[in-house]
């Protein structure tokens, strides 16, 4: 009996095979979404646990102006430090001749006859430092492959506006640059950054630190509290300019893999559940379709003495062989987007090896959700095959049940013909069915705008960042606090149209018992360069001593305009200040700090600045860049197009693996959606069309009579697909927003008008596929199966 | 296994007078409906001429056998086939648009007795009336054949005579040339003539003197 069965399941398997391969790819879809995210997360935490545990990444770290030695021996004597290792560490500019841009090097002293004791080095290639010499340097790999550099090249920093000449002798990687950016810059350009490892003695001598040191980290015992060791850290390094110390989570090259892990880890819940609920929704429908229109099979077996149990488990088996379909073929994409997005990551992030892993259990996990959500799905199903009685099988089944309220007549199919008036009722009195339909083509549409409007986002962003805000051409840093006359020496040069001078002090600003440690910047009052905006797009300017924040940094210490804090600047006299807040600023990256220039300077009571902000001539910025590299209270000059070019770089790779992958997944359910609905009526409707036909109408009148539904649907479902767009997106951004990283939500119109035309497209193909079918079928054996 | 080829029909030779009612009679696959089913432009024989008039219906194609079912045939079936989600009425006004000269199909519903149920959905009719809607649909064009395949196989006695009854009334104030199909022996007795069919041919071809009014049929 059980053989018989089990021939009918391939058989129903085989005659319904398009449709068993829609929603199996729709299950695979969302399998693959799911192995896919999770395996990426799964390989760079991997990746960077390794990386950490062999390399010995420290857990505190912390920068000064400088101290002695045996400061570092009273740090070693505080209760809770295991290992302590102090580096000389500074950024200097690098002499790039060949090269249109200009590129910072930050140099950290490293022991040269043993490896730092702490965030040790991984030799890439080439060979440790000579500890003879003092003319060496070890290169992070990032920096040497964006500029060609190898073993036994040199290169050139311009240390205290002289050349000095550098022998690249490796290739090295280090668990703290990992992701290798500038503090205040969130977007990593490894050919305009590098880290250069170098001897103790190279960086005492160029900076006269004999026996001192400006930058620390530590371990930290099993079992101390990381806070309270860093509140001793600071007041001992109170009369030394530190700058606070801090723990992992605020090192930058920490704080933005784990920021990508945990994006990764709401890509893996997000996607997949909506791709596995579209799934769901596909078996219900059809399912319910199968089950409605065998009901007359099913009655005779039971007639015959089958049991309810083995008739359901039959059904079960149809959607367990379309699960496990979906599943594997969705394994198999979810290794390959994992290893897509693993091989991005290794470009973009630092280690020593990164492994693409595929836990088997992430492939069961994936497996078993998409088995529930069928079995969910089938649920009704299976309920309507249990309360089937084997006799009224044996009848006809009832036309199914049409109303037609009063209200309904008077003001709305009175109005209609009577074809018109088919649609009407067919879309209404199946309202569940007709719903579910409209909501799965809805999230197609949200799908594939999910992942086209990231585009749209990098454009505002771009735009916002460096054309509204900061409009200045490039950007050059001084080595030191200087007289605002630095200034007029810099407008000697040829080709600067307009300059502003700004002042930048590292702070601690206090709020309650929150803390943050940040810079001030000094800002022109009137600046023609750079604009500052709150969330209404409207300019703000600094007023008097009053301080505006950026809206990530109120956030986190929850002021608003009006409130009062405690600033203490964390070097020089270290003065602390009790200040109002003046406004909040819109910016989508970091926290910062403005007050008015003039201000700060009487606050300080020195008339300095810290960098300028320059428009150039464009004819001018060739010999500029190269004039601007000697002067020697230069440490950087930025060009924005370089800046811009990098920034770009680097989203457009990440946003075209993504969203190319979400587009094919829509475009999967889209035509999953709309094939496998139009199908279901298809046949369910045949017997109604093909009477139709008989009675004279054509194959165009019939076809229009089944797109004219599917018409209303899909209008009903593109305006509620923008609506689902805006929404799960808005619910992404927010799920991916860090304390320090805010994703602004903007969707063109254009993107919702090519993810209706995704919609669009699937249901040109549909309906062709209607079409045939409906030219194809022969009347008369239509007509003879009622089933 | 190989496929067999089956003749349905085999050497059938039949002329239907205008106005007539004839009863196909015989088992199930003795080729009853498939003679139907090509009479009503639904099908077409491997072989030989099937002429409506002037018009050769065997060797029309698509397009013009579906005008030919639009202008010139009814079709009753025995499930009804009624559009669920339309009304008796919109049921019957259906094909009043499609086609060009037709009654009211207000008056098609009376014909059958049913102009008090004009605005009720199929599901809210007995099997009894929502055949007699077809009938209605059938001839509100005034078809000049109406072809009924088993129309009281899915009813019981009572109802089953209704639609009979209704069937003859069309054709006394039509003239509609009707042809009803059946394996019921009974319902032959209201026809001018009983084609008997059996394995694809016809056995008999007979001639009734006496029609009996359907309330009087027995089976």
């Amino acid at each position: 009996m059980v053989k018989k069965l089990q021939r009918k399941l391939i058989r129903d398997l085989w005659r319904m095979k398009m449709q068993v391969i829609t929603i199996a790819l729709v299950i695979a879809s969302g399998v693959g979404a799911l192995v896919g995210f999770l395996s990426t997360q799964d390989s760079l935490k991997i990746a960077q646990t390794q990386f950490y545990q062999r390399f010995r990444f420290a857990n505190i770290f912390g920068e000064l102006s400088r101290a002695p030695q045996s400061i570092a021996q009273q740090i070693q004597n505080l209760p809770g430090v295991a290992t302590l290792e102090t580096r000389i560490s500074k950024d200097f500019l690098l002499h790039l001749p060949q090269k249109s841009y200009t590129a910072v090097g930050r140099f950290i002293s490293i022991p040269t006859d043993s490896q730092p004791r702490l965030n040790k080095i991984y030799l890439r290639s080439g060979r440790w430092l000579d500890p003879e010499t003092t003319h060496e340097a070890l290169v992070s790999e990032g920096f040497a492959e964006a500029n060609g550099f190898k073993p036994g090249d040199k290169i050139a920093a311009i240390i205290n506006g002289k050349y000095q000449s550098f022998d690249i002798v490796g290739i090295a990687l280090s668990p703290e640059y990992i992701y290798a950016i500038r503090g205040d810059n969130p977007i990593p350009d490894d050919r305009q950054y590098g880290i250069f490892w170098t001897s103790q003695k190279t960086l005492e001598s160029a900076l006269n630190m004999e026996g001192s040191f400006n930058s620390f980290s530590l371990s930290l015992g099993y079992g101390n509290s990381e806070q309270a060791l860093i509140d001793k850290i600071d007041h001992l390094l109170l009369d030394y300019g530190g700058l606070g110390a801090y723990g992992r989570s605020d090192q930058v090259s920490h704080r933005f893999i784990s920021d990508e892990i945990n994006q990764n880890r709401v890509m893996a819940v997000v996607i997949p559940f909506i791709f596995l609920s579209v799934a769901a929704f596909l078996l219900n429908v059809v399912m319910s379709r199968i089950v409605g229109q065998q009901r007359s099979q099913i009655a005779s077996l039971k007639a015959v003495g089958y049991h309810n149990k083995s008739i359901s488990l039959h059904y079960i088996k149809f959607v367990t062989i379309i699960v496990f379909l979906g599943a594997i073929t969705g394994s198999g994409l979810g290794a390959w987007i994992g290893i897509k997005f693993t091989q991005l990551y290794g470009d973009y992030y630092r280690f020593p090896n990164i492994n693409y892993t595929l836990d088997p259990k992430i492939v069961l996990f994936s497996f078993l959700i998409s088995l529930f959500a069928a079995w969910f799905a089938i649920f009704r199903t299976l309920k309507n095959i249990y309360q089937l009685q084997p006799a009224e099988a044996m009848r006809p089944p009832n036309p199914p049940s049409f109303r037609q309220k009063s209200w309904e007549k008077k003001y709305i199919t009175s109005k209609l013909s009577n074809k018109s008036k088919m649609i009407y009722r067919n879309l209404t009195t199946q309202g569940w069915k007709t719903s579910l339909s409209i909501l799965g083509m809805a999230s197609a549409l949200m799908i594939t705008t999910l992942g086209m409007f990231w585009w749209d986002t990098i454009d505002f962003v771009i735009d916002y960042e460096f054309f509204q805000t900061n409009r200045e051409d490039a950007l050059v840093t001084f080595i030191d606090r200087q007289e605002t006359k630095a200034l007029w020496e810099l407008e000697q040069y040829p080709g600067i149209l307009v300059s502003e001078g700004y002042h930048s002090l590292p702070v601690r600003i206090y709020s309650g018992h929150k803390k943050v440690e940040t810079a001030l910047v000094g800002y022109p009052k009137n600046s023609k360069i750079r604009f500052m905006f709150n969330d209404k797009h409207q300019r703000v300017y600094p007023s008097g001593e009053g301080i505006m924040l950026s809206h990530l940094l109120a956030q986190r210490l929850k002021l608003k305009p009006g409130d009062w804090v405690h600033l203490e600047v964390l070097e020089g006299k270290r003065q602390k200040w009790f200040l109002p807040v003046s406004a909040i600023l819109y910016q989508w990256v970091g926290y910062s700090a403005y007050i008015d220039l003039k201000s700060l300077q009487n606050l300080l009571d020195e008339n300095s600045i810290r960098f300028a902000v320059l428009k150039v001539d464009a004819l001018h910025k060739a010999t500029l860049q190269e004039k601007l590299k000697f002067i020697p209270k230069v440490v950087g000059i930025h060009f924005k197009r370089e800046t811009l070019r990098s920034f770009k770089e680097t989203m457009v790779k990440f946003i075209l693996v993504f969203a190319s992958s979400l587009t094919i997944f829509a475009f999967i359910i889209a035509f999953g959606v709309v094939y496998n609905s139009i199908r279901v009526t298809l046949s369910e409707r045949e017997w109604e069309l093909m009477s139709l036909r008989v009675m004279g109408f054509n194959v165009k009148q019939v076809f229009l009579l089944l797109t004219y539904e599917m018409l209303w649907q899909i209008v009903i479902a593109l305006p509620l697909g923008w609506g689902l767009s805006y929404l799960f997106a808005k619910l992404m951004v927010t799920l991916m927003h860090t304390e320090a990283f805010d994703i602004p939500l903007v969707i063109h119109p254009k993107t919702f008008a090519y993810a209706s035309l995704v919609i669009i497209i699937s249901a040109i193909l549909s309906s062709y596929y209607a079409y045939y079918r409906l030219k194809k079928i022969n009347i008369v054996s239509a007509l003879k199966i009622r089933e | 296994m190989g496929e067999v080829l089956i003749h349905a029909l085999r050497g059938v030779n039949l002329e239907v007078y205008p106005g007539e009612i004839m009863v196909l009679l015989g088992p199930s696959g003795s080729g009853k409906s498939t003679l139907l089913n090509i009479m009503g432009g639904l099908d077409v024989p491997s072989s030989g001429e099937v002429w409506f008039g002037e018009f050769n219906l065997g060797a029309a194609d698509d397009p013009s056998r579906t005008e030919y079912r639009r202008k010139e045939i009814g079709f009753i079936f025995q499930f009804y086939n009624l559009i669920p989600s339309l009304t008796a009425l919109e049921n019957v006004e259906l094909i009043t648009e499609i086609v060009q000269q037709s009654m009211q199909a207000e008056e098609a519903l009376k014909m059958v007795g049913l102009e008090e149920r004009l605005h009720h959905f199929p599901s809210q009719l007995s099997g009894g009336e929502q055949q007699r809607v077809a009938v209605a649909r059938a001839i509100v064009k005034k078809p000049r054949l109406l072809l009924c395949d088993e129309p009281t196989g899915a009813l019981d006695h009572k109802t089953g005579r209704l639609v009979l009854q209704a069937l003859k009334k069309v054709n006394e104030e039509l003239g509609t040339t009707t042809i009803i199909i059946t394996h019921n022996a009974g319902i032959a007795d209201m026809a001018d003539r009983v084609v008997h069919l059996a394995d694809g041919k016809i056995v008999q071809i007979e001639a009734k003197q006496q029609k009996i009014n359907p309330d009087q049929l027995k089976w």
